[in-house]
């Protein structure tokens, strides 16, 4: 059976990128989709209308749905069982599809009922004629092609948020790899980078059966039941990695040519090829692009970071980095609010991420050099360059400074506060 | 600083000291010279300039036996890159030429020291000295692509010419592993076990620390490639490499230190990082992250103060002699002298890249720029700015402003970003 997999002409904001090019599991989200269908044993083509589709039966895909390996073969295995039968995959509601589910352009079936599920335009067709608009595919095959509810495990695990409001909260994060995600904007792909541990890991395990079973029994026998242990054990390391031994892995993929510091910790990454994590820089829950370089000292907590970039702001946490961005040691990305939740722009329109912690995304090449505070929800452009105004750096020290006086800025340089008070009067 | 030039530091003891023990371990007789003296069969080098014993000894070797006047020439590489900018050398195609003169035979005497310069300039023949040993790529913060790196050279041979204080930030970066290795040259034996024990590069660094008399060092800190005086104190999770600590040092929990040198009695505030930075004797220090920066004697650096360590567009300059001058660097932090106490300067202000405060600078902030007086009323769950040093409601302050962090999009498109 073929693929194929039609284009939208989505582009994502604020990149500018075809939505094929989203990065996802660090690599490309078409590159996601290819490998979908090469381990299912299905040929794959792209094309620019469905209605070019030729080959009957078929899978019906749009260039911007995510779906991963274990969900691709569990719907065609379910498929199988109704030779005759169009479907589209469907995923009975549960806290994987809830997690990337805000701003998805996704059909919601029974959602209020006793079996909510989520379709996807992930279509099995039998037959033509196919639709040449893509807008219109939904509406031809949503009758014809009844909804097949793909079996799915998943693990949940309790995280405690901050507490807003005088309200303690906490929010399920899933672990699975049976995923699917309409992609359409920057906080999507965030929240697959979220579910890349799971993903993964599981594919991981999945396609190296025998490796990871020894793996595992060997770090039972080396370090007992304890799952801390277990875990710092658990690690895939590519070729020519560079790890300091104080250094902490856990749970982590790491491509070829990954440099890891002194006393760095990585947990629960997947880390793409060449990476540098400097000394004492943290990683946890990210998915990081080849060649970025994590300075001294970095901290990044559940976020995604395209190829490229140079990051060495004190922490970044829940945001997407665009490519070959440079964000300097005091640009600080706000993540919380106080009141409701984190909006973004979707489609030219303010709308509700359904979160109360998130950061921003990074247009590509962006360079933030300055001590700014970055907003939550916010799209900063691409090619965007930020420097500081004149009256916040000291570009100029008097030389006749009195000694023992304290001094403070102004207009670029120090005075004696004493004067200034003195002239404020 | 205003401190005479033998007096700066250099690794945990004073310049003057330092290179007098370097000749002596050369095999030469060091003595202060007076104008007017004849300078015959001898070195001859100013007070500026800090050699170590490997390169005296190097550049003797490399000299001819016959009679004459020897300068010794840096060939261009990373170790001339690294201490030569804005340094008081002649330079050529060939390489940097520094003050350090070998005389065999009779030489030649000056009214002055200018004087004698010149004439040991006019006479000398050029000598060329390589510092050997190694190179390892520093990954800058720089923007990229691509990445930039700059060469950091691991040689016992080093040489600089000491005229400003950005010489001592970047000497003092490569002391560490000159001092080292200075040492095991003089214990062959040890060393050689060292290398066979050794599982891997890093336990070979660890294993050739150095450690003083009286060290108390928590089991969890980390100590790699350095030197640490008598009566040093590492807390939990500290974590030293290629530094070097004088004595008395005291570094609190979780302080990083990588390729200073902290003078005797500094202290560290839990969880600061230094990267680079050269500190004077009995200072307190606190930053969330200092880079290539120098600290005089007696100072209090807080962690509010940002010294801005990187160039985002151009190379770093420094002021000399009045003048700004290119460093050619991209990274390069600040300087402070001697007794300054440096608060935070305020929410967003930084000092500039290649800034020097003079002795006895007490930085603080703008009265209006904190909160100085706590409201007597507080409305729970409205908003607050701060304004005139006060915390003021958002709506009384700032009408028509709405806070991010409070804002409806949904309610108010207009604004949007």
């Amino acid at each position: 059976m073929k693929a194929y997999i039609y284009r939208t002409g989505t582009v994502l904001s604020p990149f500018g990128d075809d939505v094929a090019d989203a990065q996802v599991l660090n690599q490309s989200l078409a590159e996601c989709q290819r490998r979908a269908c090469r381990a299912t044993g299905l040929s794959w083509e792209r094309i620019d209308r469905p209605d070019q589709a030729t080959e009957f039966p078929c899978l019906l895909v749009p260039d911007r749905l995510y779906f991963s390996v274990k969900a691709l073969t569990d719907f065609l295995a379910q498929a199988r069982k109704h030779p005759d039968r169009e479907a589209c995959l469907a995923l009975a509601r549960c806290t994987s599809t809830d997690y990337a589910l805000p701003l998805q352009d996704v059909r919601r079936l029974d959602w209020d009922g006793a079996d909510p599920r989520v379709a996807y335009d992930l279509w099995l067709v039998r037959r033509g004629p196919l639709p040449a608009d893509p807008a219109e595919v939904r509406t031809a095959l949503a009758d014809r092609c009844q909804p097949l509810t793909v079996p799915m495990r998943e693990i949940d695990i309790p995280v405690r948020l901050p507490v807003l409001d005088q309200q303690a909260r906490s929010y399920k994060f899933p672990i699975t790899s049976t995923v699917c995600c309409d992609v359409s904007h920057w906080t999507h792909l965030l929240w697959l980078a979220h579910l890349s541990f799971g993903i993964g890991w599981l594919e991981h395990l999945r396609t190296h059966k025998v490796k990871s079973a020894l793996s595992l029994l060997g770090a039972l026998a080396r370090r007992g039941v304890d799952k801390w242990k277990i875990l710092a054990d658990l690690n895939v390391v590519g070729r020519g990695c560079d790890i300091h031994p104080t250094a902490y892995l856990e749970a982590s993929i790491l491509a070829d040519g990954v440099q890891v510091g002194a006393g760095a910790c990585i947990r629960n990454s997947i880390i793409g090829p060449d990476v540098i994590v400097s000394d004492h820089a943290r990683v946890i829950n990210s998915v990081v692009g080849q060649g970025c370089q994590l300075t001294e000292n970095y901290f990044l907590l559940h976020s995604l970071c395209y190829p490229g970039s140079i990051l060495g702001n004190p922490k970044t946490q829940m945001a997407v980095i665009g490519r070959d961005v440079f964000l300097s040691g005091w640009t600080s990305l706000l993540d919380a609010k106080f009141v409701g939740d984190v909006q973004v722009v979707h489609q030219g329109r303010p709308a509700s991420s359904e979160r109360s912690f998130l950061a921003c995304c990074i247009g590509h090449r962006a360079v933030l050099g300055a001590r700014v505070l970055i907003h939550a929800g916010r799209e900063i452009p691409n090619d965007l360059m930020m420097v500081s105004r004149p009256e916040d750096v000291i570009s100029r020290v008097p030389a006749d400074l009195p000694p023992h006086t304290p001094v403070v800025p102004e207009g670029g340089t120090l005075v004696p506060l004493s004067g200034r008070r003195h002239r404020d009067e | 600083m205003g401190d005479p030039v033998s007096e700066v530091q250099v690794g945990a003891e004073e310049l003057g000291p330092a290179v007098i023990r370097a000749l002596a371990t050369a095999g030469f007789e060091p003595r202060l010279g007076r104008p007017g003296e004849p300078v015959d069969d001898c070195l001859v080098l100013p007070d500026r300039v800090f050699v170590t014993a490997a390169m005296v000894r190097a550049f003797v070797m490399a000299c001819p036996p016959s009679p004459g006047v020897y300068r010794l020439r840096l060939p261009h590489g990373p170790l001339a890159d690294w201490t030569g900018p804005l340094a008081g050398v002649d330079r050529s195609p060939a390489g940097l030429a520094f003050d350090l003169f070998l005389v065999r035979g009779p030489g030649p005497n000056g009214a002055s020291f200018a004087d004698l310069r010149e004439r040991l300039v006019k006479w000398a023949e050029p000598v060329e000295v390589a510092p050997g040993g190694r190179i390892e790529p520093l990954h800058l913060s720089r923007p990229g692509p691509p990445r930039h790196c700059l060469d950091l050279p691991r040689a016992e041979r080093l040489i600089a010419d000491v005229s400003h204080w950005v010489h001592l930030v970047w000497l003092n970066q490569l002391l560490p592993w000159a001092r080292l290795a200075e040492h095991w040259r003089a214990r062959p034996l040890v060393d050689a076990m060292i290398s066979r024990l050794a599982r891997d590069p890093v336990d070979g660094r660890v294993r050739r620390n150095r450690i003083g008399q009286g060290c108390d060092i928590h089991p969890t800190a980390w100590v790699e490639g350095s030197v640490l005086g008598d009566g040093v104190t590492l807390g939990p999770f500290v974590s030293v490499r290629d530094s070097i600590l004088g004595d008395s040092v005291e570094l609190t929990e979780h302080t990083r230190v990588k390729r200073c040198c902290v003078g005797k009695g500094c202290r560290s505030l839990p969880d600061s990082t230094f990267i680079g930075c050269t500190f004077y004797p009995g200072s307190s220090l606190a930053s969330f992250m200092l880079r290539d920066s120098l600290i005089g004697r007696r100072s209090f650096l807080t962690s509010g103060l940002v010294m801005w360590p990187e160039g985002i567009d151009q190379t770093i300059q420094v002021e000399v002699d009045g003048q700004e001058r290119d460093t050619g660097r991209w990274v390069l932090g600040s300087a402070a002298g001697h007794g300054c106490t440096l608060g935070t300067l305020g929410p967003r202000a930084v000092l500039a890249p290649g800034r020097a405060l003079p002795n006895g600078c007490v930085l603080a902030m703008r009265p209006e720029d904190g909160i100085l007086k706590a409201p007597d009323r507080v409305d729970a769950g409205r908003p607050h700015v701060c304004a005139g040093g006060r915390a003021v409601l958002v709506g009384e302050a700032l009408p028509d402003w709405r806070p991010p962090e409070t804002e409806d999009l949904q309610a108010d498109p207009g604004a949007l970003p």
